[in-house]
């Protein structure tokens, strides 16, 4: 052997890894040192979210909301019955048997989660919870308080006795004045996400918006609503001078 | 008696060394098992029943007059893209477009005065308008396309760019005078029903305290 040959061989043992580690140190910091983007990653991820946004209409709108429910439904579960019941529903429809609403909309429901492939009872056991704001009050629009010239006899609608003490009004029946699905985000939604398309979510809310405000409906909204109008509009004229004010509903 | 001694203990070395190959045969398919029959167990545990039972549903009360609606039209494309080495193994891709609605009017609840003047005339004091809310309304959505390969789209992606532009749009609605055509609407609204009940002129002043209203 020469001793040159030991020399070169001796120097090539320190070289090669004091080069691969230069190299490793330079991939690691040539990002934060010199904003190079060397980009040897193995796995290389990409996304892009673009929206834009016009204006296409502008309405104006007459109502009255005097109460706002916030109603929170996980969906499927609470619009099925419980899974034993749930099977028993199933194999009635399958006969053929009429069913009552409640159990042709938990149908209608388990043969939509399986058309989309969301999991229940099964699996991931997939959910969502979904709050409504349902807001009751007094639709004013195309009465004769949002145009008074729209009726030959407004007094029809308001009459005030001869002393101008007394103030009788006439008011459309109570009702949802507006029904929302809040919008939810990942920061202020807490569970589980759901795989689902948007065309697929508006079918959802589509299925159980009705059922929804039904069962707001039902915890007697439209009541409060009514008390809570009528003593505002009591409060109101009563300002403006009237001792009593009578209140009569349409229909 | 040696030999019966080492007669034995030639039996006991045998045993021993066939129990070793066995477990070192038997031992890895035998753990294998095991986990898996614990994972399976565990598996086949039925989840418990998720209701709103849990969940608060409230009454809240209102005093709003909502007079004017803006409805933008919001054009939402997002892509996903991943791969490993040359292999896409995620491609996500949608477009769909939705109206987001924003409502402005009158809260009440920050007051509101009426006085009465004399020969038949009024002096109401009124809040000023205010954006009540921005929704997106999920019946408009309309989906031109959605590519989901590798991995499911799923509602908070979407729901994100949504929200994201919502101040945008906020933002539009007020350069574009919702707020002076909601106190307008309001003001006519009050008018008309201050006119029914007998009150020829009524004038209009921005409240100055603020507080509960009715």
């Amino acid at each position: 052997m020469v001793p040159g040959g030991k020399i070169t061989r001796k120097l090539l043992l320190y070289c090669i890894p004091l080069l691969i580690m230069l190299g490793i140190g330079f991939f690691i910091l040539s990002k934060p040192l010199f904003n190079i983007d060397l980009d040897f990653s193995l796995i290389r991820r990409e996304q892009r979210a673009v929206s834009v946004a016009l204006l296409s209409e502008a309405r104006e709108i007459f109502s009255f909301s005097t109460v706002e429910f916030v109603y929170n439904a996980v969906f499927p579960y609470d619009f099925l019955p419980e899974e034993e019941r749930l099977y028993i529903v199933l194999d009635k429809a399958k006969e053929g048997v009429d069913l009552p609403p409640e159990d042709r909309l938990a149908v209608e429901i388990f043969n939509f989660c399986r058309e989309i492939n969301l999991n229940i009872y099964e699996k991931a056991y997939h959910f969502v919870v979904i709050t409504a704001l349902v807001k009751a009050g007094f639709d004013l629009e195309g009465t004769v308080y949002e145009n008074p010239a729209s009726l030959e006899n407004p007094e029809e609608y308001v009459r005030i006795n001869r002393d101008r003490r007394i103030l009788k009004l006439k008011m459309p029946e109570p009702s949802i004045t507006s029904f929302v699905i809040q919008d939810s985000t990942s920061s202020s939604y807490k569970y589980p996400d759901i795989p689902i398309t948007p065309y697929n979510w508006k079918r959802l809310i589509d299925l159980v918006s009705e059922n929804i405000i039904d069962r707001v409906e039902e915890e007697g909204i439209l009541e409060v609503a009514r008390r809570r109008g009528e003593k505002f509009l009591e409060r109101f004229f009563n300002d403006a001078g009237f001792e009593k004010i009578i209140f009569v509903y349409e229909g | 008696m040696i030999k019966s001694f080492l007669l034995d203990r030639i039996k006991l070395t045998d045993k021993i060394v066939l129990m070793k190959r066995l477990l070192k045969e038997k031992a890895l398919p035998l753990f294998i098992f095991m986990i898996c029959t614990i994972f399976l167990l565990a598996g086949c545990e039925r989840a418990s029943r998720i209701t709103a039972e849990g969940l608060e549903s409230r009454i809240k009360e209102l005093l709003e007059l909502p007079t004017v609606q803006y409805i933008y039209r919001d054009i939402v494309y997002l892509s996903e893209e991943e791969r490993f080495l040359i292999f896409t193994t995620v491609d996500k891709r949608l477009l769909f477009s939705v109206n987001v609605v924003v409502v402005a009017g009158l809260d009440l609840k920050e007051g509101i005065n009426v006085i009465p003047l004399q020969r038949g005339r009024a002096r109401v004091e009124l809040p000023p308008a205010r954006i009540l809310s921005v929704d997106a309304d999920e019946g408009s959505i309309e989906q031109y396309f959605v590519k989901e390969r590798g991995r499911a789209i799923s509602r908070l992606e979407y729901y994100d760019e949504i929200n994201r532009k919502k101040e945008d749009i906020r933002r539009d609605a007020i350069e574009r005078n919702i707020l002076f055509k909601a106190e307008e609407n309001a003001k006519k609204l009050v008018r008309n029903f201050l006119h029914l009940a007998g009150f020829d002129e009524v004038e209009f002043a921005r409240i100055k305290m603020t507080g509960e209203g009715g």
